[in-house]
């Protein structure tokens, strides 16, 4: 209990100096009672008033949008970067479709227009009702035409039955297989309106299943042609998220990446999911741990926000050793699926690597589309190029995914000659587009195709931060193969520079060039 | 097993044991004093992290100009609360509602993207390095080392002004008796306002030493504040003095279980709670009712 001086124990009571209530027969009283009736009066006709405005003014609206305008609803975590970076690249895209013309409907002109809802989803504590309300709430209050967007696999899902109940067509971004599930056991029950434009796990899976193998075994490969030394204990760290746990699985030694690793002369030496929040706010004992088990790579599974604390813990641990040129830096290779990573900002910004304090230096990551000025396909460049103009900062992994999709669903719609979504549906089945990210086809499943052989309809994209604080494509001749796009930023013969880097034996390789091998 | 687990046990329990003693300190103050549970304790250690950011990166003050700017504020901000909670929610259940609601605002005050950056983590500089350095073959900064340093002196600074100068008896008359300590002359209220900006430098100073090794986030508050209520659980809620073996108790039984299961990453914080709910069943009144006899 709150004691104030004076008389602590005095009960503060504020309704206790409120005066008793006036007689009715008092001719204040009456005079009060006649101000109440007349400010109630007051009160309902401007209640009315303002309901009877509203009526009209959204009466307009409704008619002016549903004239000429195609209002696209998107739920998205906009409290994050990858949110914003995702709407970013939706207005981009609108930008300039509506510029050229607009949507061409049955032969009138119709321009996009965009509508958000902030779900927060990017926070794994944010619960999936963020979503269900977000949705809910585009459909029913916004009234828009189609819908695009989510992140987090377990809130997409729990959109899905809301939007097939309301026929209501979903091109989301979700990374979890089970939307396309959901799309094969409810096609014709509302299954149909759900199409999936961003890589689910499946397809991430058949073209990177062994993504670790691939990126050691290229630096092993760059490692043997010029430092001497090779990678074999690996530990795997994955986020606590749905999406890594096809991976993860049960950890150790029964975790599905275990054998594959082993099966291509990797030693595993510890696959579990890290803590979002450590013990103490440090990951010093877990550190320790791969220390202590002789790791010398770290592959990651990371998508949130939490793993610059991460890396820039890992930068500070001291693993065992220190030299003058850079203490505590005989450390683990780190490299993996870092969606944090990507994010350089621009390449003066460099923000990631300012976020881990430098010690992403070294760190090899990859994702899809133009993350940094590559030509994966014609429009690669020009989607980098104009997206860092418009907005300051590079686009992310799901950024050409959304940017790809306000161009298909309005080849759809054109094709079609309607807005109405059963009548586009089977226009967007038939999409055949290339965006910037690569070829976009849908499955029957609504997921998106991939294939690998001969060459990936959208292929990885690997990455590498170096000691100079910026982010370069990566190099290597096994991703000359077709499973990996050889970065064209570096070409056979051109050199690149090294600065303090040391290979993970402690051997020092820096401060030098040398010819990039492909 | 348990030759290759002792040193960093030991050297981590150690460490991160001090941390919780400060992270503590001030709540369980506040706490035995005033008997309040000030909900947004957490919350300083976030307003703490964002001010020296705005100050020392944003504007680029100079950084100790900045850390002496973000204490000040935290201060200021922890006496707002608590004026603002005598004056409109006076009763504790109250008090304790408001204090997570101005919690919660501020969580998501400093999630507005026009004001930060989201959702998305933020460095700050610190005065001291934070390269690692090996201690018994065991890898351990320097913040952590510093931070033991200052709990020490803080605690026993703490100790010996509520034991030993006439305010710190002022101080534990109002804490014991309020009604008959105003009927002294002693003036309740100042010594309440004194105790929670005491409080709140307590909780800023940790921020401003610990916060530089992690990240700032807008849920940063979270974790200082369950560390802290924990802690506060284990001594007993009364008296500070018994946050130190309760901290000590906290991290062992952690890092024992996290070196003792590497692979089950979670369950070290689990075992916080465990340990939390073992006192309130067994021993209500925590360490500090071990003592009574209780």
């Amino acid at each position: 209990m709150v004691h104030i001086s004076g008389n602590p124990t005095a009960p503060t009571n504020p309704a206790s100096t409120v005066p008793p209530t006036a007689s009715p027969a008092s001719p204040a009283a009456k005079k009060r009672r006649i101000s109440r009736a007349t400010a109630a009066i007051i009160v309902v006709v401007v209640l009315v008033a303002a309901g009877v405005g509203g009526y009209f003014v959204y009466q307009y609206e409704t008619s002016s949008s549903s004239k000429n305008t195609i209002t696209v609803g998107m739920p998205l975590p906009l409290n994050s970067l990858i949110g914003q970076n995702m709407l970013d690249a939706a207005q981009l895209a609108v930008g300039q479709i509506n510029a050229a013309g607009g949507v061409n409907v049955a032969g009138t002109s119709y321009q996009y227009k965009i509508v958000t809802y902030d779900t927060e989803e990017a926070d794994p504590s944010i619960p999936i009702a963020n979503g269900i309300a977000g949705v809910t709430s585009l459909i029913s209050s916004d009234h828009v035409n189609f819908l695009m967007g989510g992140y987090r696999s377990d809130v997409v899902l729990s959109e899905l039955p809301i939007v097939a109940q309301d026929k209501e067509l979903y091109i989301t971004f979700g990374a979890d297989t089970g939307i396309s599930q959901y799309v094969a056991n409810n096609y014709s029950a509302g299954g149909e309106y759900i199409f999936n434009g961003f890589l689910n796990t499946t397809n991430q899976n058949a073209q990177y299943g062994a993504l670790p193998v691939f990126l050691l075994e290229a630096y092993n490969e760059r490692a043997t042609t010029h430092f001497d030394t090779n990678v074999t204990n690996i530990a795997v760290l994955g986020e606590q998220a749905a999406w890594t746990e096809a991976d993860i699985g049960a950890g150790g030694p029964a975790s599905p990446l275990w054998p594959v690793l082993k099966s291509v002369g990797f030693n595993p030496v510890y696959i579990e999911q890290f803590p979002l929040s450590p013990s103490g706010g440090s990951y010093d004992s877990l550190f320790s741990t791969l220390a202590a088990d002789g790791t010398q790579a770290i592959y990651m599974l990371a998508a949130g926000t939490e793993t610059p604390l991460l890396i820039s813990n890992y930068g500070a641990f001291n693993w065992g050793a220190d030299t003058a040129l850079q203490p505590g830096a005989v450390r683990p290779l780190l490299l993996g699926a870092d969606v944090m990573s990507e994010f350089n900002g621009t390449s003066s910004t460099n923000n990631y690597f300012k976020m881990t304090n430098g010690a992403s230096a070294g760190e090899m990551t990859f994702g899809w589309g133009p993350t940094l000025p590559t030509a994966i396909t014609a429009t690669s460049i020009p989607f980098y190029n104009a997206f860092e103009a418009a907005y300051g900062i590079n686009p992310m992994f799901a950024d050409g995914f959304v940017y790809s999709a306000f161009y298909y669903l309005a080849s759809a719609i054109e094709k079609a000659g309607s807005l109405a979504p059963l009548a586009v549906i089977p226009y967007l089945e038939k999409t055949n587009y290339t965006g910037p990210m690569g070829q976009v086809q849908f499955s029957s499943s609504h997921g998106l195709l991939v294939p690998i052989d001969p060459n990936p309809t959208i292929p990885a994209f690997g990455m590498q931060w170096h000691a100079n604080g910026q982010l370069y494509p990566l190099w290597s001749s096994l991703w000359s193969t077709p499973s990996f796009l050889a970065a064209d930023t570096f070409q056979p013969g051109s050199t690149v520079s090294f600065e303090n880097y040391q290979a993970p034996n402690g051997t020092e390789v820096g401060n030098g060039d040398f010819t990039v091998v492909l | 097993m348990v030759g290759s687990i002792l040193a960093p046990v030991v050297i981590y329990g150690t460490l991160f044991g001090f941390t919780y003693v400060l992270l503590a300190l001030g709540f369980t103050l506040l706490l035995g004093i005033s008997r309040v549970l000030n909900l947004a304790y957490g919350a300083l250690y976030m307003v703490t992290a964002y001010m020296i950011f705005y100050f020392a990166v944003e504007l680029g003050i100079n950084l100790v100009v900045a850390i002496v700017l973000a204490m000040a504020i935290a201060v200021a901000v922890g006496v707002a609360i608590f004026l603002l909670c005598v004056k409109f929610a006076p009763d504790p259940m109250r008090f304790l509602v408001v204090t997570l609601l101005v919690a919660l605002f501020l969580q998501y005050l400093f999630a507005y993207p026009p004001l930060f950056q989201g959702e998305t983590g933020l460095i700050i500089p610190g005065l001291i390095p934070t390269h690692e350095i090996l201690l018994y073959g065991v890898s351990v900064s320097p913040v952590y080392l510093w931070t033991a340093g200052v709990t020490i002196v803080v605690f026993l600074g703490l100790w010996g002004w509520i034991e030993w100068t006439s305010y710190g008896r002022t101080v534990r008359a109002a804490a014991e008796d309020p009604e008959t300590a105003s009927l002294f002359g002693i003036r309740v209220r100042t010594v309440y306002i004194v105790v929670v900006a005491v409080s709140s430098a307590i909780v800023a100073l940790a921020a401003v030493l610990i916060v530089p090794a992690q990240e700032v986030t807008p849920t940063m508050w979270v974790e200082p504040f369950v560390i802290a209520f924990v802690v506060s659980v284990i001594g007993g809620l009364e008296k500070f003095k018994w946050t130190l073996p309760a901290a000590f108790l906290l991290s062992f039984s952690q890092f024992y279980v996290q070196f003792s299961y590497p692979t089950s990453s979670s369950l070290s914080d689990i075992v916080a709670f465990i340990v939390a709910i073992a006192f309130i069943i067994v021993l209500p009144r925590g360490i500090g009712g071990i003592r009574r006899g209780r």
